[in-house]
């Protein structure tokens, strides 16, 4: 689990400071409500963005995403992290947008049908390395691409993926080690 | 074992590694999560959610594509009889179907798709009955026009129209606007007119509120209602009972405070309708009104101020003004950051040169992690540079 990421799975630290959290939260405590907030909003964004929702959705992606963890969050049992769950929540929601984004492209394809405007990249991104890693993340499966990008990039452990995906940690693996072949030779066919 | 802690056999696959450490440095743009925060700051408990209801995609497009397929496999296989009509030609056959002279019946999955960018009108003598999404029905008379307004709710012009809604789901509300007001309903049966100055309601069953702003009235089975179109405020309209009862007069209430986040939410909403509809003079008035109450809408409307004041009535001294003044009500405020970079672009744009440079260099110094700096780093150098 990289530092950066507060949605950590091997620190016993944030793992209780969530639980704390919760039961503000529950409490009544409104301030427990921006804590979450601002611990999580930077995870969901960047998961989001890795899962391919174009920049002019992703606020409303992240809105959605945590109206859903502040509706379900006094419901919670913690039987998964905090972060597992919220995980959970964005993934589920990153793929129904992408369920969205693919049967528009069909549509498009109609002659009759108006051609979506092609999404913009993110003016806040500058690095043409991650705009080229986020082309190539574009060609996995969107399956593959979510076990690679939770694993490399969000630093959770399979059992936790496996969580987030409701599928078991061998499928994980075999994913993983799928995506990331797939990724390996898509780079090598851009490098050459 | 990660792959960033492999060692890589390539450059290539040294390459991805590198990239994905970075991708994980990714912090997404500050204002944005901050405008988000402003959006979910107040969330209310339980039912009351306000959540944006998803653009119904899936399912009628899914019909629509499936009967799409069949229609282009045989207009390719006849291309003899395949017909000239532009796209968007065939997507306006719908408010020609819908003012016939008999009513017609709209199946819901097409009124969801075509109808919204589609006026039905109907003329003298003309009915004309349109399905909506969620179940609801209307019956327009006749000389009537029905539209969708910016936020894709029916939108009575003109004439007379009553609505069947059935009850919506917790925590949904259907809502029509007429005029300047918005009339929002759980499930009702209910009466909208719309003259050249007045707009009517009348409630056939069920309980109905009418919104202009943060104002709005309660209406219940049997209550009629009237209002002016013009004029910012109607501060007391007429309240017509049904027959049999006495004659109550009631005024739209104030409920900025009343509420928690929903009548501000809702004043805010109306503002951005009149300023995409040109009234940027009402918009500014609504959003003047709401920034006086309290709370994340209040904040949005104290910045929403300055938008309009610049892009709306071309005033951009005021509106750097207004963001001032944003600053100072709310030093630590959700939209500082927004409001900053506001300033600093107009302050730019009506070519303050010093005043300019100044707020970026303060901005700068604020922000020192922002995903703008290089953004705002270069537009100080353009100012700079400038003559």
């Amino acid at each position: 689990m990289n530092q950066q990421n507060p949605a950590g799975s091997q620190r016993t630290g944030p793992l209780a400071e969530d639980q704390a959290l919760v039961e503000r939260f529950r409490n009544g405590d409104t301030h427990a409500w921006r804590v979450l907030y601002e611990r999580y909003s930077q995870p969901v964004f960047r998961f989001v963005s890795a899962l391919g929702v174009p920049p002019e959705e992703r606020e409303d992606a992240a809105q959605d995403v945590f109206v859903a963890v502040f509706r379900g969050l006094r419901s919670f049992r913690g039987e998964a992290q905090l972060s597992t769950w919220i995980y959970r929540i964005a993934a589920r929601h990153a793929s129904h947008l992408g369920r969205r984004r693919r049967m528009r492209s069909f549509l498009a394809l109609l002659p009759w049908h108006e051609a979506e405007p092609e999404p913009q990249p993110d003016p806040a991104e500058k690095a043409s390395e991650l705009r080229l890693l986020d082309r190539l993340l574009a060609k996995l499966s969107p399956k593959k691409r979510m076990v690679l990008v939770l694993f490399e990039i969000e630093g959770l452990g399979v059992n936790e993926i496996a969580n987030v995906m409701g599928c078991p940690p061998n499928t994980v693996w075999s994913r993983l080690r799928h995506a990331r072949a797939e990724l390996v030779k898509a780079a090598r066919r851009i490098a050459t | 074992m990660k792959w960033i802690e492999h060692n890589k056999a390539d450059d290539t696959e040294r390459w991805l590694g590198e990239t994905l450490k970075a991708a994980q440095q990714r912090t997404g743009d500050e204002v944005a999560r901050r405008r988000v925060w402003a959006r979910i700051e107040g969330l209310p408990s339980g039912k009351d959610l306000p959540v944006r209801r998803a653009r119904s995609l899936a399912l009628p497009a899914l019909t629509g594509a499936l009967v799409a397929v069949g229609v282009v496999a045989v207009l390719w296989m006849v291309p003899a009889t395949r017909p000239t009509r532009s796209p968007v030609a065939a997507k306006r056959m719908a408010p020609a179907v819908a003012s016939a002279s008999q009513p017609v019946l709209v199946a819901p999955q097409v009124a969801s798709q075509v109808l919204p960018a589609t006026p039905v009108r109907t003329g003298r003598g003309e009915k004309a009955r349109v399905a909506l999404v969620g179940g609801a029905g209307v019956e327009l008379d006749a000389n009537s026009v029905l539209s969708w307004d910016a936020e894709r709710r029916p939108a009575v012009e003109r004439g007379q129209a009553r609505f069947e809604v059935p009850h919506q789901a917790p925590g949904t509300r259907f809502a029509v606007s007429a005029g300047p007001y918005v009339i929002s309903v759980v499930g009702t049966k209910f009466h909208v007119g719309v003259g050249d100055d007045r707009v009517s309601v009348e409630v056939e069953e069920g309980v109905v509120e009418v919104w202009r702003g943060a104002r709005s009235v309660r209406l219940v089975e049997g209550d009629s209602w009237a209002g002016p179109i013009r004029g910012l405020a109607s501060p007391t309209v007429e309240r017509r009972p049904s027959a049999g009862t006495s004659v109550r007069r009631t005024s739209l209430v104030d409920s900025t405070v009343r509420a928690e986040n929903g009548p501000a939410n809702v004043e805010l909403t109306a503002a951005r309708i009149a300023l995409s509809e040109g009234r940027p003079e009402d918009a500014l008035a609504m959003l003047t009104h709401c920034s006086k109450g309290v709370g994340p809408a209040a904040e949005n409307a104290a910045y929403e101020m300055g938008r309009v004041l610049r892009d709306g009535l071309h005033r951009p001294r005021a509106a750097v003004a207004a963001w001032v003044s944003y600053r100072t009500r709310f030093p630590k405020g959700l939209l500082r950051a927004e409001a900053d970079l506001s300033i600093l672009e107009t302050l730019a744009r009506v070519g303050d040169k010093a005043a300019a440079l100044s707020e970026a260099e303060a901005f700068l110094a604020r922000y020192p992690n922002s995903e703008r700096r290089d953004e705002v780093a270069k537009l100080a150098a353009r100012v700079r540079g400038a003559p």
